[in-house]
């Protein structure tokens, strides 16, 4: 398990997709408030990216611009079709003000 | 063939193609401007006492429907959508007699064998004439077991909390071009609910016919089986030949819940002048069965490519298809099979048959996601080539990411053997009837899941389809 | 239209197209610079990445040392008997070949550089036509923008050198890329072995190769192709193989891959002459985070053609492979018999694989059928060996050897075959 430090916090906007990548993944992290989700930046109906979707603050969750499918931040869940399987996701810790992902070996 | 009670084999007679009359005398209550736009839907949802949501439903599809590109892929599509009408009313309402069928639509069904086959065989049976549905009935034991089977529109009505809860989780509107434009213009359809442990153990029947030119026909359909529950569906449909062409886009969803088993079958018999542009989608819970068998007879294209998700542990899926091009047609079909959870199996057979310049293409995916563990899929495809130039294509899509997962694919591609031909010639058969007898040798694993009177009918359609066809 | 009219006209078109290196590099450039990068829509790249191939800021390549691991490659090769050794390495290295170890016979191994005129080597002629006449696509512009020079093998007709023919290919320095293109002519009843080796050494950044592949075989030719492709970290590899075979010509390839980064290998048969086959072996053993991505065209235009192709590969680690593979059958191709099959083996729960074997057939008289598998070892067969009292880590050994070895076994035997065996696939399974 290899944590990765990949945003400054405050830097990061409010209820918006943020794109990074770390050691070839893509990942995508959203700041609700004072919580910081990463998911797959890939929807796992036809692999677009997921960062270029809408963000639903009060759901929580992310629909992809492509055909809709909508996952939950929290648990990368498929909620709405046409995706019907999770999208992996990744642990987030904030220390001051760096944003640590944790990526498996 | 006579107006009269049709014989046994005559059941669903969509062949060669007799079903290619239409109904002159059709009245129409309503008929919408050809062209859709947004007074076209709001319209129909009106004429159609719809709630607000279904509206708005209906309105977000149709941008969705304007802002989508044609898909890329598939077969050529050539339709003119502002020569479409979206929605025609016949001058009926929906019966539950068949002597108040009006009497011009009683004969079409009459000469289609509807009656008699829900005399013989059918738990319940549902008529749609272009875009309304103008007959309905189910037999009283299943009524009473709590089974629902109705036309979609009374299903919204009747069964509001139930419809808006699962109407277009399946399928939604954004999924592709034609599920969006379903979504903006359906009319008609089933909705069947099946409660907890209810087997059904004859089929329910609905039935489509495109009657008028240039009609567009967007079904809805709805299936629930609820835990333990089981129920066959089978779908026909026809439309008359015109030499304008016709768009039949339906939309299918299909939700078995636990332990559930929902097998739906379909014998498409299109005229050449019909673009057959449907998505049908099942969700399939813990321990649940989803079976498709679809089989397609003409049309200009038909794309279609029954799908089953299986999200539940040890849920199972299967696609049994069947499909027979003739000159200027092109059955695109296939399959598609998305593991997400452990355990569960798929299979699936293709068989298509392309005479004369006809082309046939299976594309199907198999997809297994990461974590459905030990999940077991099979792909068999098998093309019959009848003639020098027919055309097959073969698209298969395997995706996976689980090692313990096991994925095959296998297909062939053959023609009609000399040998096989000249033995049957030998002795005494003729040319059209033995090639009749080898096609059907050749989709005999998928007819013979059928109920027998459909195998017969689709047996005896392709004899005729053979006649003419040798020489 | 008559005689000549056309004969004309074939003139004037041969005369329309780049007249050098330099030229042709120019006619690429304008299109580099139009042509989009191709997305999944297009069919060969479905599953592909296309700009993980992108020259983007790497520098052209200039290095003159070779690789610690071409340098042991030439060492072996030189060691071994019966070889015929040719490098070809970087822009300042000399080519060296040995010519004389042939036996006399006709050879021609020539190397064109940008002012070079296409019209003094004829047997540039069938990759140059075919280059031009074929929709161009943006990975292979960007590399023939930068093209430097083209190496030409050349086997006039009649002639069957017995020994082989070995090149090496060294992978750039980091931050560098190089660009590529071998051109072999086959004539009328001749006869080669070509044994292409690819070899690089880790790089922290990137080291990028586009190498093309371009055979031309008369009638009755015969070819052979061995292609061993082991590098290291950070090498990124774009391998484009055209094939085009005429009447009763035979052609057999075998791709070894090994190693790298991100693989992406095009491999198109054009079978032209009634009588003529194709066979076609790769192997891909991936780790890592390394990505693989083939695509395969087996085109069928004249009637009774063999073509038959296997790739294979196993998969570890987070590595990720993708196969998409046409067979096309045109309607005056009866009588062809096509086989394709591409097999995996997931070892890792965290290695992804997928697999398109298409099929587009336009003439009945055909034996066509391809297959899929994508799977781990075989629980079956694993409890078998143990009943056999093959404990189970052997038994999985074992049977990946044995996956591994129907293609492998077609390197033939010696040194080769051990370096196959040790260097390429070796280490855990």
């Amino acid at each position: 398990m290899a944590r990765h430090k990949v945003a400054r916090f405050s830097k990061l906007p409010q209820a918006m997709a943020w794109p990074v990548t770390v050691e070839d993944y893509d990942i995508m992290l959203v700041r609700l408030g004072d919580e910081v989700f990463a998911l797959e930046d890939c929807c796992s109906h036809q692999e677009f990216p997921l960062s270029q979707g809408e963000i639903d603050r009060q759901a929580c969750s992310v629909r992809c611009r492509a055909h809709g499918a909508t996952f939950d931040l929290r648990s990368g869940k498929a909620t709405k079709a046409p995706a019907f399987a999770p999208v992996p996701v990744y642990n987030v810790t904030v220390e001051d003000d760096d944003v640590f992902v944790e990526i498996s070996d | 063939m006579s107006d009269t009670q049709p014989s046994a084999p005559d059941l669903l007679n969509i062949g060669s193609y007799e079903a290619g009359w239409h109904d002159a005398n059709a009245r129409y209550s309503f008929k919408a401007e050809p062209g859709l736009n947004e007074n076209v839907v709001r319209q129909m949802s009106e004429m159609k006492n719809e709630p607000k949501w279904m509206l708005d439903f209906r309105l977000r599809s149709l941008k969705h429907f304007e802002e989508r590109p044609m898909p890329w892929w598939g077969g050529r599509i050539d339709v003119d959508f502002d020569s479409i009408y979206y929605y025609l009313k016949p001058d009926t309402g929906n019966n539950r007699s068949w002597d108040d069928v009006p009497e011009e639509m009683k004969q079409t069904f009459e000469r289609l064998g509807i009656p008699e086959a829900e005399r013989r065989s059918l738990a319940g049976v549902g008529a749609q004439y272009d875009s309304e549905t103008v007959y309905h009935n189910l037999k009283k034991e299943w009524e009473e077991a709590g089974v629902v089977f109705l036309d979609m529109d009374s299903g919204l009505r009747e069964h509001e909390d139930v419809v808006r809860e699962h109407f277009g989780t399946v399928i939604p509107p954004e999924d592709n071009k034609f599920s969006a434009l379903n979504s903006a213009v359906w009319s008609g359809g089933s909705f069947v609910y099946v409660p907890k442990g209810v087997k059904i153990d004859i089929p329910l029947q609905a039935y489509f016919r495109i009657n008028a030119d240039k009609a567009g026909q967007f079904e809805r359909t709805l299936i629930i089986a609820d835990e333990g529950a089981f129920v066959h569906y089978i779908e026909g449909c026809t439309a008359p030949t015109w030499t304008s062409d016709s768009l039949h886009s339906a939309v299918v969803e299909i939700i078995a819940k636990p332990g559930s088993r929902i097998r739906y079958s379909t014998v498409q018999n299109w005229s050449n002048s019909v673009y057959n542009l449907v998505t049908k989608r099942a969700v399939a819970m813990e321990g649940s069965t989803v079976e498709w068998l679809d089989g397609n007879i003409g049309s200009q294209l038909t794309m279609k490519y029954p799908s089953v998700m299986l999200v539940g542990e040890g849920a199972r899926g299967e696609v049994m298809s069947i499909a027979y091009a003739q000159d200027g047609q092109h059955q695109d079909t296939g399959a598609k099979m998305v593991h997400v959870a452990p355990g569960t199996t798929s299979r699936i057979i293709a068989k298509s048959i392309s005479r004369g310049l006809g082309r046939s293409t299976y594309r199907g995916l198999v997809r297994i996601h990461n974590g459905a563990r030990g999940a077991k899929s099979s792909v068999d495809c098998d093309a019959l080539l009848l003639d020098r130039n027919s055309r097959t294509d073969t698209y298969p899509y395997i995706e996976v990411e689980e090692d313990s997962a096991s994925v095959g694919h296998e297909a062939r591609v053959s023609k009609v053997s000399e040998q096989q031909m000249f033995y049957l010639m030998q002795r005494g058969i003729e040319e059209s009837e033995a090639l009749a007898l080898i096609v059907n040798g050749f989709i005999e694993p998928i007819t013979k899941q059928l109920p027998l009177e459909y195998a017969v009918e689709l047996n005896r359609l392709i004899e005729l389809e053979m006649e003419g066809s040798v020489g | 239209m008559d005689a000549s009219t056309s004969s004309r006209t074939a003139g004037a078109e041969s005369l329309a197209g780049p007249a050098n290196l330099t030229e042709l590099n120019e006619l690429y450039r304008g299109l580099a610079a139009v042509l989009p990068l191709p997305d999944l829509r297009t069919e060969a790249w479905h599953y592909g990445r296309p700009d993980r191939f992108l020259p983007g800021e790497l520098q052209p390549a200039t290095s003159a040392q070779l690789s610690s691991r071409a340098q042991s490659l030439l060492e072996l090769l030189q060691s071994e008997r019966n070889l015929t050794v040719l490098e070809y390495l970087a822009d300042n290295v000399e080519l060296r070949h040995n010519q004389q170890d042939t036996d006399g016979v006709l050879m021609l191994v020539q190397r064109l550089t940008p002012a070079d005129a296409f019209a003094g080597s004829p047997a540039l002629q069938p990759w140059l036509s075919d280059l031009t006449q074929r929709e161009p696509e943006r990975l292979e512009a960007e590399a023939l923008a930068r093209l430097q020079q083209i190496l030409l093998i050349h086997v006039p007709a009649g002639n069957r050198p017995e020994s082989a023919l070995h090149i090496i290919v060294d992978m750039p320095p980091d931050g560098q890329a190089r660009y590529e293109q071998i051109v072999v002519n086959v004539e009328s009843g001749s006869e080669l072995e070509l044994h292409l080796h690819i070899a690089g050494d880790d790089v922290a950044g990137q080291s990028l190769l586009h190498l093309g592949l371009d055979i031309t075989l008369a009638d009755n030719a015969v070819f052979r192709l061995v292609r061993y492709q082991h590098t290291g970290n950070g090498c990124d590899i774009r391998g484009m193989e055209r094939q085009r075979l005429g009447r009763d010509a035979r052609c057999s390839s075998v791709s070894l891959f090994s190693g790298g980064r991100h693989l992406r290998h095009d491999v198109a048969t054009q079978l032209l002459g009634s009588g003529c086959e194709s066979i076609l072996r790769g192997l891909y053993r991936m780790s890592g985070r390394q990505t693989a991505s083939i695509f395969s065209h087996q085109d069928h235009q004249v009637a009774n053609a063999h073509s038959d192709l296997l790739f294979k590969g196993t998969l570890l680690d987070r590595s990720a492979a993708s196969y998409l593979g046409q067979i096309s059958v045109a309607p005056d191709a009866q009588g062809t018999d096509a086989y394709q099959s591409n097999r995996s083996l997931l070892l890792s729960p965290q290695a992804r694989s997928s697999s398109s074997p298409q099929l587009e057939i336009e003439a009945n008289d055909v034996r066509c059928s391809h297959g899929a598998s994508v799977a781990n070892v075989s629980a079956e067969e694993l409890f078998y060996l143990e009943t056999r009292g093959i404990d189970p880590e052997t038994g999985r050994h074992l049977l990946i050897s044995g996956f591994l070895a129907e293609v492998a076994d077609l390197v033939p035997e010696g040194a080769l075959r051990d370096y196959v065996y040790g260097e390429m696939l070796g280490g855990r399974n």
